[in-house]
């Protein structure tokens, strides 16, 4: 059975340390399941979260191919945020940030939930142009948006000099207070640990090779650890998707690119909001600081597609140039680590959720560089698209068909290119 | 040194015809060949390509300035061949 976590609990287990039990039992695979959801990660495990409490659906399975928490769920920059142009993307993203909010709460477990609020720079005139018809899109939407000039950013960033004089000086910028941070391994371990105890398996180390059909119906899953039998099969495998759809022999609208990220050495606090600044040459760089100290920063794409997990050292120079003209005291750390991620970067940088066709296959990714803030979201809505088979009214923006009909939801009005930046 | 270093994962190379071998970072990526059927959207937005044979046109923007049809795998990061011939344009996603 699964334990309450509160304060007396942990008081309890920290002066008996062995009575620190797994968050969720290992469970080897046993069919024959209503739904296997392909891929570990935060949303894969959202989604047979929100399956078996809201949908009564307890006979699920997640399969991942490594280990809870190894993939993007925890490599990516935590942040989150709903401060987006277009209304499908605002309704989306502010639900899943709305859900962000009481999530400790509804999983039992500290996910950390920071709105420390997201400021987005500007150093031009066009910049605030920008920024100012993104803010009023999303106050028409009803989401918070606050426009500072410089004074105001000033006000609310004391640590950020915006009088140094600077090749690009900061004139200004777009805060939304309800953004931040949420801890992202506490994500993966939380969502886990409340899909075990409603009864979901979670089997690690398990790769999907192809699906199973029986007179032409989806029978399930063939795995390295043999054939795993289930009704319904939901991919959710984020940087992988290509790769696995290459192997089921699906086209689909999206190239697999690296993401890096960086954290320097712990420090005392020096940064308590969330930044990002678009600095002209070096590309953009957005940074927050951990609880444990480091800054949390990231920038732009590597710039070609791989899969590789080992990002191009170049772009490590870029983004840490971006972030020491931002902030020029950063220049004296060390960094202390750099990882790539593998993003499934979409035609027009929105995701993909829908199902595949005839069949009990459903997909859900295409997530770009934007997958984590969206978890809540994504699993509750993918929740419900397998569990009724009607595209709920939230996601129904995100369907694949967009790409051929021409409904393509391109935020940045870059065209038809994955990864255009 | 991190094990990605050490495995010289980082260090990406490219053999230019025109140029010799120089670093990846003079290149830049331009477009990945896309799905050679179907209609004039799906040849626009799909993508099919083996992810150990992707096949790709880059340019010596740091050089000679010429376009390269490269095909790499993109698991490992190995660049399999450079050729100046463009056998396919990816823009209409025929061949030549």
């Amino acid at each position: 059975m699964r334990r309450r976590f509160s304060a007396l609990r942990l008081l309890l287990d920290a002066a008996r340390p062995a009575s620190f039990e797994p968050l969720w039992p290992r469970r080897p695979p046993s069919g024959p399941y209503d739904v296997i959801i392909v891929g570990g990660g935060g949303h894969g495990l959202a989604t047979a979260y929100y399956l078996a409490r809201e949908f009564g659906l307890r006979r699920v399975a997640v399969l991942e191919r490594t280990l809870i928490g190894y993939g993007n769920v925890g490599r990516n920059t935590t942040i989150v945020r709903s401060n987006y142009l277009l209304p499908q993307n605002q309704r989306f993203y502010e639900d899943s940030l709305r859900r962000w909010g009481t999530l400790a709460r509804e999983l039992n477990f500290n996910i950390m939930y920071s709105p420390r609020g997201v400021l987005d720079l500007a150093v031009a005139d066009e910049d605030m142009v920008a920024l100012r018809r993104r803010g009023n899109a999303m106050r028409l939407s009803g989401i918070d948006a606050e426009l500072l000039d410089r004074a105001g950013v000033a006000r609310f960033v004391p640590q950020l000099d915006v009088a140094a004089p600077r090749q690009f000086p900061i004139v200004g910028g777009l805060l939304q207070r309800r953004g931040g941070t949420v801890r992202h391994d506490a994500v993966a371990w939380g969502y886990a640990r409340a899909a075990a105890a409603l009864g979901v398996d979670i089997v690690e180390r398990c790769e999907v090779l192809g699906l199973a059909r029986r007179a032409g119906r989806i029978a399930g899953v063939e795995s390295d650890r043999g054939f795993i039998a289930g009704e319904r099969v939901a991919l959710a495998v984020a940087g992988r998707t290509a790769s696995l759809a290459a192997r089921l022999g699906l086209a689909l609208p999206l190239e697999t690119h690296l993401l890096q990220a960086c954290v320097t050495e712990p420090i005392k606090p020096m940064l308590d909001t969330v930044l990002i600044y678009m600095y002209p040459g070096a590309g953009e760089v957005y940074v927050s600081q951990s609880d444990r100290g480091g800054l949390v920063f990231g920038g732009m794409l590597d710039g070609h597609p791989s899969m590789t997990q080992t990002g191009a050292v170049t772009r490590v120079r870029d983004v840490c140039r971006a972030l020491t003209a931002l902030l020029p005291r950063t220049s004296d750390l060390r960094l202390l680590r750099h990882w790539a991620g593998m993003n499934d970067m979409t035609m027009d940088g929105s995701p993909i959720i829908d199902k595949l066709g005839s069949e009990e296959l459903f997909l859900n990714g295409g997530w770009c560089y934007g997958g984590f803030k969206a978890i809540p979201a994504s699993g509750r809505a993918f929740a419900e698209l397998i569990a009724r088979g009607e595209t709920p009214e939230l996601i129904r923006p995100f369907r694949l068909s967009r790409f051929l009909s021409g409904h393509v939801l391109d935020e940045k009005g870059a065209g038809p290119f994955p990864a255009r930046q | 040194m991190s094990d990605g270093a050490k495995r010289g994962g980082r260090r990406m190379l490219i053999r230019c015809p025109f140029c010799g071998e120089r670093d990846a970072a003079e290149f830049q990526f331009r477009a990945t060949l896309p799905d050679l059927q179907g209609t004039a959207a799906e040849r626009l937005y799909l993508r099919r390509s083996d992810p150990h044979r992707s096949i790709e046109h880059w340019q010596h923007v740091g050089g000679c300035q010429l376009w390269l049809e490269l095909t790499r795998d993109l698991t490992s990061g190995a660049v399999l061949e450079v050729s100046a011939e463009l056998t396919r344009d990816l823009a209409r996603g025929a061949e030549h």
